[in-house]
């Protein structure tokens, strides 16, 4: 079925005791896409993964894999590849034991001879590049090993989709990389429709087809990581992907005022009057240097490629956060305690809902003074 | 940091003086109330030599002794294999209302008097209990015999195998379980291929232990029993009944056999504790 979606889920939703785990959860997941599932602990992602593969039970709603409601379907029959966050690997089996153990237990009319088995086994190690390590237990690998054992053991079983839960959470940074980018590879050869779970950005931005921004149990964005980046629907998924500063101002004739910044190019719908709040990037965030400028550079890190500046607005403001690449600020070279002007080459409003003006903060306060 | 590691060095090693001191004290006390009495218990079995120790173990009456312990055991030790399984199972792998009140009651033979818990199967099962005057309608007889032996020592020996398992299993989680049901395995392949290889060891332990006690319990047996010679005594209870005639030499014979158990179980522990050492050095652990 190239056309349909390979999962559909309707309005799902689910609670442990009093918490909300998913609430009116609706997505489709395309066949042989790659997937993102990204959002903060506690936003619901690993209990949607758990749902999809039948180890949880949605309290309302639909499950369709395949175009087939699937929620009567117990975990067995639904053939579903698996990884866990921590493998799960059955530790008294050996590698080549754990791989088999999925095409061991099928019933005898379907199960492989054992030749065959071995053969498929020793293949899938193979794919997995772990050929060598067949009579290793799980005690004795390393944390990548195990993450391509479990991939290999999930795989065994030919699943119709692949489902992964914070595949590279347990590992270093150096190790995670390498394993992402062998996952995509592995995932384009194999085109299998796969679904992982992270709450780390840029492993989602820079893995999956699509992202799912998840937050408090609801769908906050699903979108391409340029559109989910570029053009964050609301305010959550402007926090959680990446660095934002948050700028207050008020909204007056169909523009945000704020006193001490030029706003190049405005995103988001002025047209109300009101409190509301600018969504900066810090790349977006531009200085020059400035005697009479109304800002002042308060702190100045260089990150390797990039440089990271704090600049003061107004005494007892929030600070605002530019960066800038290293060979660009070799050109202007600020240093603590310099007077500059601030432009924003992008900013994105959105406005306050419901926020009277006892609810101003002094900060706000003092911009509004600033802008009398 | 070699300055910051001395201290700690420092204060874990005491003086000589201490050190040789605890540990005199603690083999004191291991000679004198371990040591002693079981080279007693051969010495005197052995008093009036071989001939004398083998026609006391021999004798129909201690046969018979002998005979009903190993039935017991035989019936109360596979009952508990499989409720201490499910029961730690439930426990540790699933979230259930009265969960805590199961716990609570598995523990209750560890708190209770074994006297008590016989008692209790007499107030049941006895001709003027509850249950008696039905019973023995019906031509069962569980008191003074020994359906009644083999209650109370299910009762007493119960706690052994489920408190073993429990904190192995909640250890483990049910990850592995949940793997194996993703790959399609069935409950009960789940249960052989995953969790029963988990636990193998742990599960051998508290079966010894709960063996070891099924021969030995004295208490609750007592009380049910009835000391009917050849009938209804188990191999503690004609222990006892030999002594109090002034039988040293038989009683402490059949005495020995229960001490060599208790040797045999003893030594099994340290081979499994040796094994799941390797077997944990193995998984990297």
């Amino acid at each position: 079925m190239p056309s349909g979606p390979a999962i559909e889920l309707k309005g799902v939703s689910k609670r442990f005791d009093t918490f909300v785990a998913l609430d009116g959860v609706a997505l489709e997941i395309r066949a042989g896409e790659l997937l993102a599932l990204l959002g903060p602990s506690g936003s619901g992602k690993t209990t949607l993964l758990r749902i999809i593969a039948g180890l949880e039970w949605p309290d309302t709603g639909d499950l369709l894999l395949g175009g087939e409601s699937a929620v009567r379907r117990g975990v067995r029959e639904r053939q579903i590849g698996f990884v866990f966050q921590h493998y799960a690997l059955f530790r008294h089996m050996s590698v080549t034991e754990n791989v088999a153990f999925g095409l061991r237990v099928m019933p005898r009319n379907r199960r492989p001879a054992e030749g065959e088995i071995r053969a498929r086994v020793q293949k899938l190690l193979d794919l997995v590049q772990i050929g060598h390590l067949g009579d290793r237990h799980p005690g004795q690998l390393s944390g990548g090993e195990r993450q391509r054992v479990a991939l290999a053991r999930a795989l065994a079983i030919e699943p119709s989709v692949l489902l992964l839960d914070e595949p590279f959470g347990a590992l270093d940074a150096k190790v995670r990389k390498e394993l992402r980018r062998w996952l995509r590879q592995l995932h384009d050869r194999l085109s299998m429709t796969t679904v992982f779970v992270t709450h780390d950005q840029e492993e989602a931005l820079e893995l999956a087809d699509r992202v799912v921004v998840l937050g408090r149990g609801r769908i906050e964005q699903v979108g391409t990581p340029e559109e989910v980046y570029g053009a964050p629907s609301n305010p959550f998924v402007f926090d959680f992907l990446g660095q934002v500063n948050r700028v207050r101002c008020q909204v007056r004739g169909g523009r945000p005022i704020v006193p001490y910044a030029h706003i190049e190019q405005l995103n988001g719908d002025p047209s109300r009057d009101g409190p509301g709040t600018l969504y900066v990037r810090p790349h977006d965030v531009i200085l020059a240097r400035d005697p009479a400028g109304p800002a002042t550079v308060r702190f100045v890190g260089v990150v390797g490629p990039v440089v990271r500046l704090e600049i003061e607005v107004v005494m007892g403001a929030p600070v605002l956060e530019a960066e800038l690449p290293n060979h660009v600020y070799a050109g202007y070279r600020f240093a603590a305690g310099e007077r500059v002007s601030v432009r924003f080459r992008s900013a994105t409003l959105f406005p306050d809902i419901a926020a009277g003006p006892e609810e101003l903060s002094p900060a706000d306060l003092s911009l509004l003074s600033a802008s009398l | 940091m070699p300055s910051a590691r001395r201290p700690a060095i420092d204060s874990r090693s005491e003086p000589r003086a201490v050190r040789w001191t605890l540990i005199a004290i603690g083999l004191a006390f291991v000679s004198l109330f371990i040591v002693l009495p079981l080279v007693t218990v051969f010495t005197e079995a052995l008093r009036q030599g071989v001939g004398a120790y083998l026609a006391a173990l021999t004798e129909p009456d201690a046969r018979a002794a002998i005979g009903l312990t190993l039935t017991v055991a035989a019936i109360a030790v596979p009952l508990n294999l499989v409720f201490g399984v499910v029961a730690a199972w439930a426990i540790a792998k699933f979230e259930f209302r009265g969960r805590s009140l199961l716990i609570t009651l598995i523990d209750l033979p560890f708190s209770v008097s074994p006297v008590i818990s016989g008692l209790i199967y007499v107030l049941l099962f006895g001709l003027q209990g509850w249950l008696g005057p039905f019973l023995s309608e019906a031509g069962f007889k569980v008191i003074f015999a020994i359906p009644g032996i083999v209650l109370a020592t299910i009762f007493v020996t119960f706690p052994f195998v489920a408190r073993e398992l429990i904190p192995l299993m909640q250890e483990q989680g049910t990850d592995e379980e949940e793997a194996a049901l993703v790959l399609g395995a069935s409950g009960w392949q789940t249960f052989r291929r995953v969790t029963l290889p988990n636990i193998r060891w742990g599960l051998l332990y508290g079966v010894l232990l709960c063996n070891a006690r099924a021969m030995g319990e004295f208490g609750a047996v007592s009380v049910v029993s009835g000391h009917i010679r050849g009938l209804t005594n188990t191999m503690p209870l004609h222990v006892e009944i030999l002594y109090n005639e002034y039988n040293f030499v038989a009683s402490f014979a059949v005495a020995s056999l229960l001490a060599l158990l208790a040797l045999v179980t003893l030594t099994a522990k340290a081979v499994i504790e040796w094994q799941t050492g390797a077997g944990l050095r193995r998984q990297g652990h």
